[in-house]
C-alpha cells in the first residue's frame, strides 16, 4: 500500500528541470535578439538581395517594389507593368502619393527644423534597373533628399 | 521516530518550489519571442540624391573618374575620360565579381585618395546585380592573416544609365 502510494505520486511529478533550464536560456536568447525590433516591414512577395552592409535602417517612408506592384508604406499604389510601359522618366500616381505623405509630415511637425525626408526603397532582386530608375526619379522629383536600397544582410563567413 | 519523519517530511517540501506560475510565464514568452523574433536582419545602402531643383555643386575637374559599366554582356571598368580599362566578362555563373574587386582593389591602390564612383546601368540589368556590385565597388573582402577584414574601396557611388555603348565581341 505505501509502495504502491509513493509510485504513483513520482509518476505524477515529472521532472522539469531539464525544460526550465531550455526555456530560460531560449527566452533570454529571444530577448537579446528582438530588442533591435523591426522598422522596415516585410512582404512575402519581395526578396530582397544580399548585401555586406552593416548600416542600420531608419524610420522613413517604404516603397516596396514586388514584381507585379509598387506600394507606397504598404498601399499599392501602381503596378509594375504599368510603370514599365509607361513613356517618360517617372510615375505621376507614385508621385502623387508621395507628396501627399510629404505635406503630410511636414503639416504634423513641430519646431523649426526642416523635415529631412528619407525613403527607403525595398525592391525584389529581379527587377530591372529600368524600373528602379523610374522610381527613384520619381522619388527625387517629389522632393525627398536621401534615398535608400534595403538589403537582407548577409552572413559573415569564416573570421 | 514520529518526531523525525516529520521533519524530514518538512525538509522535502521546503526543497519543493512551486513553479507553476514560473512555467506558465514561459510557455506564453516563448511562443510570443518566436514570432517576434527577426531572423533575418535588414540593412540599408544609402545613396545622397542631388536636389531636385537645387543648384548642382560646382564640379571640380578630377584627374580620374571612375565608371563602372553593367552590361548584359559583362562589366566595363573605366575611366570617363581615358576610356576603358578593362572589360570584365561574364563567366558561366554570371558576372564575374571577383575579377572586379581584385580590379578596383588595384585601382584604389593607385589612387588611395579617390572615394567616389560612378556605376552605369543598362535598362534590363536585375536589381539583385546592382546591389552585387554596389557591394564590390564599396568595399573589398580582404584576407588578413587568416580573417576576413573588408576594406573600404569607393563607398561614394552615383547611380546611371549606361551609353548605348558599342557592344564588345567577346574577346
Amino acid at each position: 500500500m505505501d509502495r504502491k502510494h509513493r509510485r504513483s505520486k513520482a509518476a505524477l511529478g515529472i521532472n522539469l528541470v531539464s525544460m526550465m533550464d531550455i526555456f530560460t536560456i531560449l527566452v533570454f536568447f529571444l530577448l537579446v535578439n528582438s530588442s533591435d525590433g523591426e522598422l522596415l516591414p516585410s512582404h512575402k512577395s519581395v526578396r530582397l538581395p544580399e548585401s555586406v552592409s552593416e548600416q542600420q535602417p531608419r524610420q522613413t517612408v517604404v516603397i516596396m517594389i514586388s514584381p507585379d506592384n509598387v506600394m507606397l508604406d504598404g498601399q499599392v499604389v501602381t503596378s509594375v507593368d504599368r510603370l514599365l510601359h509607361r513613356d517618360g522618366s517617372t510615375s505621376p500616381l507614385l508621385r502623387a502619393a508621395l507628396v501627399r505623405t510629404l505635406n503630410a509630415a511636414r503639416a504634423g511637425q513641430h519646431g523649426a527644423t526642416p523635415v529631412r525626408m528619407e525613403a527607403t526603397i525595398m525592391g525584389d532582386r529581379e527587377i530591372p534597373y529600368q524600373l528602379l530608375k523610374k522610381v527613384m526619379a520619381t522619388v527625387t522629383r517629389a522632393g525627398y533628399q536621401r534615398l535608400s536600397l534595403a538589403v537582407l544582410q548577409k552572413p559573415q563567413e569564416g573570421g | 521516530m514520529r518526531n523525525r519523519l516529520v521533519r524530514r517530511r518538512l525538509k522535502d517540501q521546503s526543497t519543493d518550489i512551486n513553479i507553476t506560475a514560473f512555467m506558465n510565464l514561459m510557455v506564453i514568452l516563448v511562443p510570443f519571442l518566436l514570432i517576434t523574433a527577426v531572423f533575418s536582419r535588414i540593412t540599408i545602402l544609402q545613396l545622397n540624391l542631388p536636389a531636385a531643383a537645387g543648384p548642382d555643386q560646382a564640379p571640380q575637374k578630377p584627374d580620374f573618374s571612375l565608371e563602372i559599366t553593367v552590361r548584359g554582356n559583362g562589366i566595363e571598368v573605366g575611366d570617363r575620360d581615358g576610356g576603358l580599362i578593362r572589360r570584365i566578362p561574364m563567366t558561366a555563373t554570371g558576372y564575374d565579381y571577383e575579377q572586379l574587386s581584385l580590379l578596383l582593389r588595384q585601382i584604389k591602390a593607385r589612387f588611395p585618395d579617390k572615394q567616389d564612383a560612378t556605376l552605369l546601368l543598362e535598362a534590363d540589368i536585375s536589381y539583385d546585380t546592382l546591389v552585387q556590385v554596389m557591394d564590390r565597388v564599396r568595399v573589398a573582402q580582404v584576407v588578413v592573416a587568416g580573417g576576413v577584414r573588408s576594406a573600404e574601396l569607393f563607398p561614394k557611388i552615383a547611380i546611371g544609365d549606361a551609353p548605348a555603348g558599342v557592344k564588345v565581341a567577346s574577346q
